[in-house]
């Protein structure tokens, strides 16, 4: 069953005086459960994309479809509260907020989807178990390893529940065997929870894990590979 | 944890928050001493006019109202009198004898208010006998003894056991003139007061008008100034023929005074908070600035523009509270400790004297300065926080995630 359904998306930026077409015509697909990874070249609209399906940006033409629901018309509020409970992000500098302990960033989405105090610190220790950090939860992100950083940061992409997980070059920053170690969790997460993830990437190591590889050139996408899994 | 986070977010610049901090303590602080200054001016205007002779309240008979004249006398002074001492709510009462008069030396010669008490109950109303600065309050001079004021006695040349004749009508129009000895001489707040006024003893002008006590006005004293309006509205009942008026209604120059300064120090620490405000809003829009990328992620994580333009209220109101809290206090403290030793103006003293201020100013804040202070402050702090949180609430989170911060 499809969560990510986009037709025929474009994307026209006109800020300047010459237009610019980041996105040209995107008809994708990706159904629950998946791997996937977003490729490509500087400039050919990965992070567009990955933006669309965010509901962090509009298309200029065409439709979003996230479980079922049309994003692409939805106003600025809904979105907001849209992305709260359907999608997880993950970003490639960790972005937690600095003066809030691993847990408390964990905790802070649980927080705006109203859940109770007691509730909120239950669930956001059972993700912090989940993403190997517990007994860190104390700690502040300048007191964490850039890999404990990203893995707090895929826990709080995880607490609020979503229906996929959006993770924008979440290796960029990373050591090797920091980033095997990532992905090593969130492809335990996606094998073992069916956690959707979605990447954009150029590293090679994301490629190799993904199970599926959209290579995304001049705003379209010219391949649409799926491929076995590979082990290191 | 909304709070936590707010709390945590003003101190992680901490420089820069205390900085403006301190601009709020000192700003609050140096504006409610000067509060405290000027209500202090306001309040020994009218605690000296009060204390001096104009006592919490008076009564008069109409006709003295509209004629002050020796002969529009009250009728049944003494039983008057004796009823007011009855009430709960009564210190003293003066009857006194107020009529217009000549004091000559063998020097000089000035039209002077001649006040004729009982010098007991006179204590009990007025702090003249307090004020003596010379001499002795009616004691140590037999045969008519007179107290003046310290500027009068300059005026007419007096020294203590100096010869005074005072002339006046009497009740059928005749001239009285009659030889006083200075007792005293009284020095007040108010050179006015100091250089019109003899004081005599009533014994002494019962003898002068054949006998007859004549009282003009009685001047009540009460147990607390909060008691005025009640003690009024009672005594206008019980003597409903007789004209009773409270310190505001017989000089409302000092009514308006003290009300001005109220409204009028608001408005002062009212232009000082506004001009925080501008600091405030700055360093909120720095601190907003500093935090694009952060807004960005609150944002697409799903944090609603409301809270986070709350977020900066809250963080606004917690810079501004905790520096208009150690204002407060500071504020407090200072005006506490002028207030037990006095700020001494004696330097100012002739000048302060013809206002009737007293040359030791005591500062003081009402209570409800420092209610509508902490109301003043949240205002200005949710005021101040509207453009930043403005700003914070117009990120596009697409964008504002990658901003270089």
């Amino acid at each position: 069953m499809a969560i990510i359904e986009l037709q025929g998306i474009t994307k026209t930026y006109k800020e300047s005086s010459v237009p610019v077409h980041a996105l040209r015509g995107i008809d994708l697909s990706i159904d629950k459960g998946e791997f996937a990874a977003i490729v490509g070249p500087s400039g050919s609209g990965k992070t567009t994309l990955l933006n669309i399906i965010g509901g962090l940006d509009r298309p200029t033409n065409g439709t979003v479809r996230i479980d079922g629901t049309d994003i692409s018309t939805m106003k600025p509020e809904e979105l907001i509260d849209f992305r709260l409970h359907h999608i997880g992000f993950v970003f490639q500098s960790y972005n937690l907020i600095p003066v809030l302990t691993a847990k408390e960033n964990v905790e802070f989405v649980l927080l705006l989807q109203n859940v109770s105090r007691s509730e909120r610190d239950q669930q956001a220790m059972d993700v912090l178990a989940r993403v190997g950090l517990a007994e860190r939860a104390g700690d502040r992100p300048s007191e964490l390893s850039g890999g404990q950083q990203q893995r707090v940061a895929v826990g709080r992409a995880l607490a609020s529940k979503p229906s996929f997980v959006l993770a924008d070059e979440p290796t960029a920053n990373l050591d090797s065997t920091t980033a095997e170690s990532l992905l090593d969790l969130m492809e335990h997460l996606n094998r073992d929870r069916a956690m959707t993830f979605v990447f954009s990437t150029h590293d090679p190591r994301v490629m190799k894990r993904a199970r599926r590889i959209l290579t995304l050139e001049d705003g379209m996408i010219t391949s649409d590979a799926r491929q076995d899994e590979q082990r290191p | 944890m909304l709070f936590g986070l707010a709390w945590r977010n003003v101190w992680r610049n901490r420089k820069r928050s205390l900085v403006i901090m301190t601009a709020i303590a000192l700003g609050l602080s140096g504006g409610l001493f000067a509060v405290g200054v000027f209500v202090g001016i306001a309040e020994s205007m009218v605690d000296s006019a009060i204390d001096r002779n104009l006592a919490h309240l008076q009564l008069h008979s109409h006709a003295y109202k509209a004629n002050a004249v020796i002969n529009n006398d009250l009728p049944n002074a003494g039983l008057l009198i004796d009823s007011l001492k009855q009430l709960r709510t009564v210190r003293g009462v003066s009857g006194r004898g107020v009529f217009d008069g000549m004091a000559s030396s063998p020097t000089a010669n000035t039209g002077v208010q001649i006040i004729a008490v009982n010098p007991q109950d006179e204590a009990a109303v007025s702090s003249i006998g307090r004020k003596i600065n010379e001499g002795t309050y009616f004691e140590e001079v037999r045969q008519n003894p007179v107290l003046v004021g310290r500027k009068l006695a300059e005026n007419l040349d007096l020294r203590l056991r100096s010869k005074l004749v005072l002339s006046f009508s009497g009740k059928d129009g005749s001239i009285i003139f009659v030889a006083c000895r200075v007792a005293g001489i009284f020095e007040t707040e108010s050179s006015l007061f100091d250089g019109g006024t003899v004081y005599l003893r009533h014994e002494e002008l019962t003898g002068l008008t054949g006998g007859e006590k004549l009282v003009h006005e009685v001047a009540i004293r009460l147990q607390s100034a909060e008691q005025v309006s009640e003690t009024l509205a009672s005594v206008s009942v019980m003597f409903p023929n007789v004209a009773v008026e409270s310190w505001k209604d017989l000089a409302p120059e000092l009514k308006l005074s003290a009300e001005l300064t109220g409204v009028t120090m608001l408005f002062f620490l009212g232009i000082i908070l506004f001009a925080l405000l501008f600091g405030i809003t700055n360093t909120m829009l720095m601190s907003v600035m500093d935090r694009v990328r952060e807004f960005g992620v609150l944002m697409a994580i799903g944090m609603k523009r409301a809270r986070v333009f709350n977020l900066i209220v809250l963080e606004t109101l917690i810079l501004s509270l905790t520096g208009g809290v150690i204002g407060g206090i500071v504020g407090a403290l200072i005006v506490r400790t002028f207030a037990s030793v006095g700020i001494d103006l004696s330097a100012f003293a002739d000048g302060l004297s013809a206002y009737g201020i007293s040359a030791v100013l005591y500062p003081f804040v009402p209570g409800e300065i420092y209610l509508q202070l902490s109301f003043l402050v949240i205002v200005t702090a949710v005021v101040a926080a509207v453009y930043p949180g403005f700003k914070a609430t117009q990120m596009k989170p697409a964008r504002a995630i990658r901003a270089y911060t």
